[in-house]
């Protein structure tokens, strides 16, 4: 090999090898710079014959233009593994979530319905401001009834009002549709009221059933079920004789505290807390909407869904739900109802 | 309703008995203290005839089979005088009146402290004896003073819905269950007149309403007094040693048995049960009901019970419905079909899986929250919950602007917020619509931010995304609006096949938060014209695309849509499709787009002729009408 030959393949080794930028920028100057081999060759050129010019001339050229070549690849793959494992920290916080938030009652109403499509529920939808009619007289609440007072429902005339339960779409959707029906309805509500358990706006589940042999039996197979679909655990429930004006059977479902074995402030020292109304259809109600009381029987419910929310997650406060405090909503962000 | 165990255990025998159970039947008795001497009941509002100790233990009694201590049968007064002394001028009324020397009216000191754990406790003890007569027997009584009375006791009904009692001159209650502040008893008072009434449960009821009357007597009379107990408010005046004298009578009340057809069948089939008649009429003789040939006598003081399914609940008490079996639903076959819920939620799941927080906030705002953002037309609440619960929402954006001003003072700069809500005009216009903010600090260039996750053109794309799934239609119009709540400058109405949905824009500058800057979209959800048709292929060109960029600078704002779709309409042998490759706004004002079109034949491969004929023509029509210049040049 040639002494031209051996620098060069020397300077290629040579710039493989240089781990750092420092290294590579000395490897340059001693195979580039002015008192480096190929420059003392090119600049001794002069003194050579036109026939030695002709042959070394290219030669020499060639190899400046490989090596500087090199020396820039060299120096970008260096820059850029540099970079890398430098300047980058993958523990640094991101400005914002990869994910935003469903409100955990958008996600409650979410679960809930989906276990009530699965039975063949459809779901209907009413108006939030709706006629005395619908909300309460058709539904057997008689005039005298504290809850039309204007202390607890509110009014824009003598006879519209805001929803004070979703049982007014149960109406409309009876009214709608001939039996037998199995529907839902979702949605908010309206009652005059404010306290740490209670909100002038919250949200309820209604669901009913109409066939020609609806019972007692399938109404609390139907609510154990739900409730301990909604709950993700067995519940425990027990059933309390109540008074709708609506419903006759009427009764109220208690579960066993998720809370505590022996009382606590969420169950009032009961060990039990209330989640919803429900009973038989009063056949008043069918009658009111054109429904044969005598070939067709109903169940209805009334799930406060805040109230479930407000005990699955252990909200202290209801009217926390309502303030749109990104620090609360944040806490809802891994939910499977988002995906 | 409170009061002592020990009270309770006088009349029925509970030695062997949890009373907390019997909230299966509809008592729900809860202790007050550790000890459990101190019970607190709650009733239904339907059993009037429970909101006493005779009555809770008539209750226990027939639910439970439990052994009655006292005799607390109930027997209507032997005789029914009509006395001269109380006049009654309206129906269905039963009237007793006793006289009681006040001092004897003093031993009602020895239940004082039943009174107090009933929280009934008064400082004078003509209330503490008519508070005790009704806790025991639950019988309303007014104390008057007896010689203020002029001549006769009158029962009126004064107009339609008022039942008072008067004498010969004044009105002594104007409710009937309080007394006029003349009539009440005194240091100087020497004789009490109990006056003990029951009325008709309705028109008593209105009667009250009207009258705003809020106490326990009232609450009683509403809830519905049997006629037939006033016997046994003489007999506990009787164990108290009480002596009464002047006994008057009078009703008009006509005694009627109501009677229903008990149907076995039914009650097993609300029930899903299989019980026997004989156990049926066993639990409602039982509860004071008499059966006889298949016909159901009700008790007079169930003023709940009206029908064969009343009679249902009354097995089903006893019977306990936590031992109704559970039995599944059958499926059934219903018409599936796309709910608005479900395009809601998959439009809040676009949303949030685009870092969006979904917030629920109140339909409610106020009527200064209407002023600032210059909105004139909200439904106004008859009676609402405060001045900031006034009104009805007509657009989000004002509620949600409190929020965002809340979070920003709590240390948060940035906010993506969402929410579907209804929106109020009328009874007529309740509106679903979704609103979406983008709240950020402005320029931000930050080592941990994305400047393009807060740009206008982010959150139009965030808007796209939206309005393609909601409206299954990506094409929108964006026209100049006029919302004094948004900015002058950025605003458009979101117009969708000749329809507006919404608005989009920065928040009016006077409304400002911070430096940050605040862009909002608000769209209607019901005006919705869902495209389920399934889609159609169409045919793809085999022929090579032609790409052509042209650069133009543009005096004044334009919509660089409009000049894609200009370029788009025009005729040629080929199909045009364009798109905007580069965008900036320049110092002196104007504006430099660069278009890319795609020019694809149907039928044949371009020529350089065709191509040329494109260029020429689209140049034209572009400076032509929207007075720009080609770049190059």
């Amino acid at each position: 090999m040639s002494e031209q030959h051996s620098w060069f393949n020397l300077a290629l080794i040579e710039i493989s090898d240089c781990s750092t930028v420092n290294q590579l920028e000395q490897c340059k100057a001693t195979y580039l710079g002015k008192s480096s081999f190929l420059s003392k060759e090119l600049s001794s050129m002069s003194k050579l014959s036109k026939e030695e010019k002709k042959i070394k001339g290219p030669l020499l050229n060639n190899q400046k233009k490989i090596l500087t070549e090199k020396f820039k690849l060299k120096r970008d793959s260096l820059s850029f593994s540099n970079a890398k494992t430098k300047n980058l920290d993958p523990t640094l916080p991101l400005c914002n979530s990869a994910f935003g938030s469903l409100h955990p009652i958008s996600q409650a109403f979410i679960k809930a319905i989906s276990f009530f499509e699965r039975k063949n529920f459809i779901i209907a939808d009413g108006p939030e401001i709706e006629t005395e009619d619908y909300n309460f007289t058709k539904l057997n609440l008689d005039e005298n009834h504290p809850a039309r007072d204007e202390a607890d429902t509110f009014y824009f005339s003598e006879d519209l009002l805001l929803r004070t339960h979703t049982s007014s779409v149960q109406i409309r959707s009876m009214m709608k549709h001939k039996p037998p029906m199995r529907i839902i309805s979702p949605g908010r509500v309206y009652r005059k009221d404010s306290d740490p358990t209670h909100t002038p706006m919250f949200h309820q589940l209604e669901g009913f059933l109409i066939s020609e042999n609806a019972n007692l039996s399938n109404l609390k197979s139907t609510l154990k079920e739900f409730l301990s679909y909604f709950f993700e655990s067995d519940v425990e429930m027990r059933l309390r004789p109540s008074f709708f004006p609506f419903t006759e059977p009427s009764i109220e479902i208690d579960i066993q505290c998720m809370n505590c074995n022996n009382g606590c402030s969420l169950c009032k020292n009961t060990t039990w807390l209330e989640v919803l109304g429900c009973g038989m259809i009063n056949s008043k109600v069918l009658e009111n909407v054109g429904v044969d009381s005598e070939n067709y029987k109903g169940w209805a419910f009334g799930i406060g869904i805040d109230r479930l929310v407000m005990i699955k997650h252990k909200v202290p406060d209801l009217r926390l739900m309502f303030t749109g405090n990104i620090d609360f909503l944040k806490q809802f962000d891994k939910a499977d109802e988002i995906f | 309703m409170k009061f002592s165990k020990k009270l309770l255990s006088e009349y029925i025998d509970l030695s062997n008995f949890d009373i907390t159970r019997a909230v299966n039947t509809g008592l729900e008795f809860n202790y007050l203290d550790d000890l459990k001497t101190h019970i607190e009941v709650e009733i239904t509002p339907n059993r009037g005839d429970c909101l006493s100790i005779h009555g809770i233990a008539r209750e226990l009694s027939g639910c439970y089979d439990l052994t009655l201590l006292k005799d607390i049968s109930i027997s209507i007064p032997s005789q029914q005088i009509a006395n001269s002394s109380i006049l009654i001028k309206t129906p269905n009324l039963d009237v007793l009146t006793i006289d009681i020397e006040l001092k004897q009216i003093q031993k009602v000191k020895t239940v004082l402290n039943e009174l107090d754990k009933a929280d009934l406790l008064s400082s004078n003890n003509e209330t503490n004896l008519t508070n005790y007569l009704m806790l025991i027997t639950g019988q309303p009584c007014l104390a008057i003073d007896k010689d203020k009375i002029i001549d006769k006791l009158r029962f009126e009904q004064i107009n339609e819905y008022t039942i008072c009692i008067k004498d010969d001159e004044n009105i002594i209650s104007k409710s009937c269950a309080d007394v006029e502040n003349y009539y009440k008893c005194n240091s100087q008072t020497k004789t009490v007149r109990l006056i003990l009434a029951s009325f008709d449960k309705d028109a008593i009821t209105k009667s009250l309403k009207l009258n705003k009357i809020n106490n326990e007597a009232g609450y009683r009379f509403s809830r519905g007094v049997c006629h037939s107990i006033k016997n046994n408010v003489l007999k506990v005046l009787s164990e108290l040693d009480i002596k009464y004298f002047n006994q008057c009578y009078n009703s008009n009340f006509t005694l009627s048995k109501l009677k229903i057809n008990l149907n076995i069948k039914k009650i097993n089939s609300i029930l899903n049960t299989n019980l026997s008649s004989s156990i049926i009429i066993d639990y409602l003789t039982r509860l004071g009901f008499t059966v006889s040939d298949n016909e159901v006598t009700v008790p007079n003081y169930r003023f709940d019970i009206n029908n064969e399914v009343d009679l249902c609940e009354e097995v089903a008490r006893v019977y306990g419905y936590d031992n109704i079996i559970e039995e599944p639903i059958n499926w059934i076959d219903t018409n599936k079909f796309i709910n608005d819920f479900k395009q809601e939620n998959d439009l809040k799941r676009i949303l949030a899986l685009s870092g969006y927080n979904e917030i629920i906030n109140f339909t409610f705002t106020s009527e200064k929250s209407f002023n600032n953002f210059y909105i004139h037309d909200g439904m106004k609440i008859k009676n609402p919950l405060s001045n900031q619960h006034s009104h009805m929402q007509v657009t989000q954006l004002s509620n949600l602007y409190n929020i965002v001003l809340n979070n920003y003072n709590n240390k948060h700069s940035k906010q993506k917020l969402f929410q579907i809500s209804k929106c109020f005009k009328s009874y007529e216009s309740q509106t679903t619509k979704l609103i979406c903010i983008d709240f950020d600090k402005k320029n931000t260039r930050e080592w941990n931010i994305d400047a393009s996750t807060h740009d206008f053109y982010h959150f139009k794309r965030i808007l796209t995304k939206v309005i393609t799934y909601y409206y299954k239609e990506s094409e929108i119009t964006f026209v100049k609006s006029d919302y004094k709540f948004l900015s002058s400058q950025n605003q458009w109405n979101i117009v969708i096949e000749n329809i507006n949905v919404g608005f989009i824009g920065y928040l009016n500058e006077n409304l400002s938060i911070g430096d940050n800057q605040f862009m909002v979209f608000e769209i209607d959800l019901n005006k919705t014209t869902i495209d389920n048709s399934i889609q159609k292929y169409k045919a793809i060109s085999k022929f090579p695309v032609v790409e052509r960029d042209l650069a133009f600078i543009f005096e004044e704002d334009i919509h660089s849509k409009e000049v894609v779709k200009l370029v788009e309409s025009l005729k040629f042998i080929f199909q045009v499709k364009g798109t905007v490759f580069d965008f900036y706004n320049m110092k002196n004002g104007q504006t430099s787009i660069g278009f890319r079109f795609y020019l694809q034949p149907k039928n044949q491969t371009l020529i350089d002729s065709d191509i040329h004929n494109f260029m020429q023509v689209a140049i034209e029509q572009i400076t032509n009408k929207f007075k720009a210049t080609l770049r190059d040049k």
